[in-house]
């Protein structure tokens, strides 16, 4: 099912959370709502599911218009972050519930329930916990039953509000490799909500990338990780390194380096700000002949595949740290120890002039 | 007057010991003999102003006997009072029970305007004595009340006739029920029903699997204070009742003419039967404390 959001918009009081989000979600995607704390992630999820109304604007499941269509009506299943399952009920009724309460014409006889009920409860690897109550579960286990729970009516859209959220590091990796299993095997069209920029890289098919009720960039994950449309995509992706300077006619002076940026060719001496990833910084010892900036090793971290370089350039004065990422090879090529000089470059960096801001 | 403990003090009594599992083992450092000072000065206080009287109303009630005591408690008059207590109780409970549901589901889980002025109201009549509560409705539904001429026109009458003393139960224990229901049902949350209409369940169906079902317990205490209440209320029901025996006397009114009768034993005997549903209703509420006591620890 394609689901469609068109200029849609919601405010709390004065605050807007939402400000004319539009999103195009193709059948059978698996998407990703990425964005800081308080960004309308969950808000914009909740429309979609009917949960919430919008202010103004449409959503649309295949071309169709829902924005008067029931939440019962939807044929959305939903994942709250909190699992919310009925604690009154066992784990297996509480798989049950969307299936008990159908109409008793379209309601499952009681053996096919049983049958329905056990089968998803093997494929979330739980059906040993049936009559359990859900308080004597763990955070995961119960977090795979409220999965199986909206699984159960077999929706064609899934919609799963930051589903590993409550979870630690080793089940939160677990699950999102078998979240994206089980989508693929149930050709649904689904979207999640993070704010864990690994999971939504890792996991998903495109991201969305929100701040502050605004969509800021929406593409596949190379995309956004690679070629972020804005500084704010930049920042929030991964760790960068930020850089001031001044870019005119194609070239850029960062921190007294000039590079050649042929994609401002047009810019008339304007302030800017680059942004380097850590792995985009050429570490040397010596000059090499190009320009290059000056800066000592305060901190070498060697755990993982990679080393982790802290460098700090500059005079007392000026100081700015610099973090660098390289292979093992490389830094067991240049030798490096503490309080050593080196000398960096970036390999690749995105730069934003700031337009608003002409020179002073 | 010599009902048991005047409702005031039942219910604050009563919520004293709302939290019966903090009485665990003890913590504190003092003294050993500090303690038994004090555990003797509770057990002296609550004899002396709660065990002594109920002990008292019984003998009171027993001194001539059990012929004697059956004799009060089963003559017209008397059967007459109990039939009505029964029936205002038995009337002013579904009706609070539906209303106390109906208001906490909507404080507890919508955001509208006048919220606070629904709760306030809730709340009168904990804050408006019993006897004015009474008055209010002479002033409606009185003789010389506003409604009163067009009530005689339409021959009903409401004032000093059953109508009014059901009414004036439904007044006094309006709060019971909602106000029990409300911060349980806010500290439920709404992600359960939002759950259960995503899954496709009607709103009837709704609040019969997954509201009702959480808030059995809360909604049961609620309940048995409701009852309590309903069946001790004194001053409200005073003003409106006018005192008809064996029309509209209830319990506790009966009690109080017999009294002034100089009729003490027929006096006590059905003080105790109030006496009675006190300790009915101690040993219900002792036993769902201790059920919701066990699903918080479990
Ligand atoms: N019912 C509400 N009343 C008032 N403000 C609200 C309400 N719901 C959300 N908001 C506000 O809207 C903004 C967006 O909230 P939302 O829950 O969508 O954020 P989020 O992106 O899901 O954040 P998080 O990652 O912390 O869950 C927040 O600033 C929040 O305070
Ligand atoms: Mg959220």
């Amino acid at each position: 099912m394609s689901i469609e959001i068109r200029n849609l918009s919601r405010q709390f009081g004065s605050f807007v959370a939402l400000h004319n989000i539009n999103l195009q979600v193709n059948p059978g995607e698996l998407l990703a709502l990425l964005g800081p704390s308080g960004s309308g992630k969950t808000t914009l999820l909740r429309i979609i599911a009917g949960l919430e109304t919008a202010d103004s604007g449409q959503v649309l499941f295949n071309q169709e218009d829902s924005t008067t269509k029931h939440v019962r009506d939807r044929h959305v299943g939903f994942v709250f972050q909190h699992y919310a399952l009925f604690r009154n009920m066992t784990i297996f009724e509480n798989v049950a519930f969307g299936l008990r309460v159908r109409p008793r014409k379209e309601r499952p006889s009681a053996k096919e329930i049983t049958r329905r009920v056990t089968e998803l409860l093997q494929l979330v690897q739980l059906d040993w916990l049936a009559d359990r109550y859900p308080h004597q579960l763990s955070g995961g286990q119960r977090q795979r039953i409220a999965l199986a729970r909206a699984l159960a009516v077999e929706p064609s859209v899934l919609l799963l509000d930051e589903p590993f959220g409550a979870l630690d590091a080793k089940v939160r990796k677990e699950l999102r490799t078998w979240l994206r299993k089980l989508h693929d095997d149930m050709h649904m069209t689904s979207i999640f909500v993070t704010h864990d920029q690994d999971e939504a890289l890792e996991v998903a098919d495109r991201v969305v990338v929100m701040n502050r009720g605004h969509i800021e960039q929406v593409g596949s994950p190379n995309e956004v990780y690679e070629k972020p449309a804005n500084p704010f995509v930049y920042e929030f992706l991964g760790h960068v390194n930020l850089f001031h300077g001044r870019v005119h006619h194609g070239q850029a002076w960062i921190s007294g380096l000039k590079i050649d940026v042929p994609e401002h060719a047009a810019a008339e001496d304007l302030n800017a700000i680059a942004y380097v990833r850590p792995h985009d910084i050429e570490v040397s010892r010596t000059i090499n002949g190009e320009p290059a900036l000056a800066a000592h090793v305060v901190h070498i971290l060697s755990i993982g595949p990679v080393v982790r370089l802290e460098l700090v350039h500059g005079d007392d004065l000026t100081q700015r740290t610099i973090h660098a990422t390289i292979s093992k090879e490389r830094f067991r090529e240049l030798q490096l120890i503490k309080g050593e000089q080196v000398f960096v470059k970036p390999r690749r960096l995105a730069l934003f002039p700031n337009h608003d801001q002409k020179q002073e | 007057m010599v009902d048991s403990p005047s409702q005031g003090n039942r219910i604050k009594f009563m919520s004293i010991t709302q939290s019966p599992h903090t009485f665990t083992a003890p913590q504190t450092q003092e003294a050993p003999w500090a303690r038994w000072v004090l555990t003797g000065l509770a057990l002296a206080f609550l004899s002396l102003f709660l065990l002594l009287p109920l002990a008292a109303v019984f003998s009171e009630a027993l001194k001539k006997g059990w012929e004697v005591y059956l004799a009060a408690i089963t003559e017209p008059d008397a059967l007459a009072a109990i039939q009505l207590t029964l029936t205002a109780a038995a009337i002013a409970i579904p009706l609070n029970l539906i209303f106390g549901i109906a208001a906490a589901w909507a404080i507890a889980k919508f955001e509208f305007r006048g919220k606070s002025i629904l709760i306030s109201l809730i709340d009168l009549p904990f804050s408006v004595s019993p006897v004015v509560a009474g008055l209010i409705y002479m002033l409606i539904f009185g003789l010389q009340g506003w409604l009163g001429p067009w009530l005689r026109e339409h021959d009903i009458s409401i004032i000093f006739a059953v109508p009014g003393i059901v009414l004036a139960t439904i007044f006094v224990t309006v709060p019971f029920i909602a106000r029990e229901l409300i911060p349980l049902m806010q500290a439920q949350g709404t992600e359960e029903e939002e759950a259960a209409i995503i899954l496709g369940a009607s709103g009837w169906q709704t609040l019969w699997y997954i509201t009702l079902p959480n808030i059995k317990w809360g909604l049961l205490y609620g309940t048995i204070l409701c009852n309590a209440r309903a069946m001790g209320e004194f001053g409200a029901v005073s003003v409106v009742s006018g005192h008809i025996r064996g029309l509209t006397n209830t319990l506790s009114l009966h009690v109080e003419i017999l009294y002034n009768e100089y009729n003490f034993v027929a006096a006590f005997a059905v003080a105790s039967l109030l006496a009675l549903l006190a300790l009915v209703t101690l040993a219900l509420k002792t036993f769902v404390e201790s059920r919701v006591a066990q699903k918080i620890s479990r």
